[in-house]
């Protein structure tokens, strides 16, 4: 084993799960965050996040991979967030912003109720690069994949649907059902951020690169391109920052991307 | 005339939760007709247009689009809409004039599939129809509300459709713009037989451009030419008594 700064974070196997996880996430949280933030939508992230730990904590109080817990959970909360949203039943502030602790209360109160599950809180709501292990790649994975497939091969039908729902189902876009997918590849994205980035932080990821990005870019498809750019630097970074300074890989990925953030809106300042 | 409508809409009503928006409305809107959608507000003008494009159905009444119901309507390609709040973007969102076009084309194009050189082709001849050429390049959220509002335009005409419905599209758009839009949209009627119907509070304006009236308070009040409309004691039964309306020179 060479002595090289390199080689030495890649010897270790949890560390090549977390880049891979994380290059994932890195690539599928901001791609979503797009669309979410241009349909105002950013908040959701976050109730979902925070929900998704109701379901890790069911997960383990279940014995079963705790990530599918969280799926289960955002699934579900995924439908009738947008089915609230669409029937106008709440404003969608009070209805997430509801959720939103609400799923935290019942994540503290399973775990608290869970005395054999052996959970680590902590790690769940700040993430950590020790936890991925060859099963949760199983399921990110194949699950990023498939955010970044539908997100290529609707492109253009979610981009209007960003733009403008009305006008965009006038043009025969199928917007029920496509904006019903997007909140629950948002949750299905949550759920692959949550062992590195972490339930409270997640929705910082799907939203800062977007706002970084959006300083700067000249059209939406560039806005995509610069918004997974920093998101994959910011998790990478983290990842590194993690590893060698020893803190919770969620914190330095949301601060190196806030730091990118900060970066984009002082080079729109500098004339021409 | 003996052609068929492009919108024909028998015994229509609608309620929003039991309060009544919209009762026994009949209205024809024949090839090439400029008509003017005109009422005061909750009047339901905003709602027949909702009917019309098949994003809420009648409570009874049918709605039929070029001769088929509008229910079972697909080729909204032939239909370009432009809403009321032109845009429900987060508005500094970096769309530019040229993205926001294409999405006239999604229809044509197709699920699943991209855009063309041929897409292109209609985007680049769409804004130069509407003057925006120049500007094809730069985000919507920089330019002027009159220019965005040509942008819009350009949008429901990329699909090259039979019929433009514009709802309340001179809200935001300073006097100046206003007059050019609506030169626009003449233009368009004459020069294209593009239909038009075009819902706007702005009786004055609407009464002068389009080539026929309808007013609407839950009830159709009346359907004519703006002449009958004008003639007739319609303002008072619209806005109640002392509203006078106001002919411009043309």
């Amino acid at each position: 084993m060479g002595t090289d700064l390199m080689p030495g974070i890649f010897s270790y196997d949890f560390m090549l799960r977390a880049f891979m996880a994380g290059i994932a996430i890195g690539l599928a949280a901001p791609l979503i965050g797009c669309f979410l933030v241009a349909k105002r939508y950013s908040i959701i992230a976050d109730t979902l996040a925070h929900a998704s730990l109701a379901g890790v904590a069911a997960g383990a109080l279940l014995f079963i991979n705790p990530l599918l817990g969280a799926l289960g959970v955002g699934f579900v909360l995924a439908l009738v967030i947008e089915k609230l949203r669409a029937g106008r039943v709440l404003t969608g502030d009070v209805a997430l912003a509801m959720f939103m602790s609400s799923g935290l209360a019942v994540a503290i109160v399973l775990i608290g109720l869970s005395k054999n599950a052996q959970i680590d809180l902590f790690s769940y709501l700040f993430g950590s690069i020790t936890t991925v292990s060859g099963q949760d790649l199983w399921i990110i994975l194949p699950l990023a994949g498939i955010v970044v497939a539908f997100t290529g091969l609707f492109y253009k039908e979610l981009a209007y649907l960003a733009f403008d729902d009305e006008s965009a189902q006038v043009s025969g876009v199928p917007a029920t059902l496509l904006n019903q997918a997007l909140v629950i590849l948002a949750a299905v994205t949550v759920v692959l951020s949550l062992r590195i980035v972490g339930g409270l932080l997640i929705g910082a990821l799907m939203v800062i690169p977007v706002a970084a990005a959006m300083q700067n870019s000249r059209s939406f498809r560039q806005t995509i391109f610069y918004a997974v750019s920093i998101g994959l630097l910011s998790v990478i970074a983290g990842l590194f920052a993690s590893f060698y300074l020893n803190i919770a890989a969620g914190g330095a990925i949301v601060l190196i991307s806030l730091l990118l953030f900060a970066i984009s809106v002082v080079w729109k300042m500098i004339p021409g | 005339m003996s052609a068929k409508p492009i919108i024909r809409a028998s015994d229509v009503s609608f309620s929003y939760r039991e309060k009544p928006a919209l009762a026994g409305i009949n209205i024809d809107v024949l090839p090439g007709d400029y008509l003017g959608v005109i009422g005061p507000n909750g009047g339901g003008k905003t709602t027949l247009l909702k009917l019309v494009l098949g994003l809420v159905r009648p409570a009874s009444g049918s709605v039929e689009l070029f001769g088929r119901p509008a229910a079972g309507f697909r080729e909204w390609s032939r239909i370009g809409y432009v809403p009321q709040k032109a845009t429900s973007v987060e508005s500094r969102f970096p769309f530019t004039v040229e993205e926001v076009v294409a999405f006239g084309r999604v229809d044509r194009v197709g699920m699943l599939r991209r855009f063309k050189a041929a897409d292109r082709e209609a985007v680049t001849r769409a804004l130069a129809e509407v003057n925006m050429l120049p500007q094809r390049g730069a985000l919507l959220s920089e330019l002027s509300g009159g220019q965005q509002q040509r942008v819009f335009i350009a949008k429901g005409l990329v699909s090259d459709p039979d019929i433009l419905i514009l709802d309340e599209p001179t809200v935001g758009v300073d006097i100046e713009s206003q007059d050019e839009f609506y030169h626009l949209l003449s233009r368009l009627n004459r020069e294209q037989g593009i239909t038009l119907v075009v819902v706007s509070h702005d009786i004055d304006v609407i009464a002068n451009e389009v080539k026929s009236v309808a007013c609407l308070n839950q009830t159709l009040i009346c359907h004519g030419t703006p002449l009958e409309f004008i003639k007739g004691d319609y303002m008072e039964k619209l806005y109640g008594r002392g509203r006078k309306f106001i002919l411009h020179g043309h």
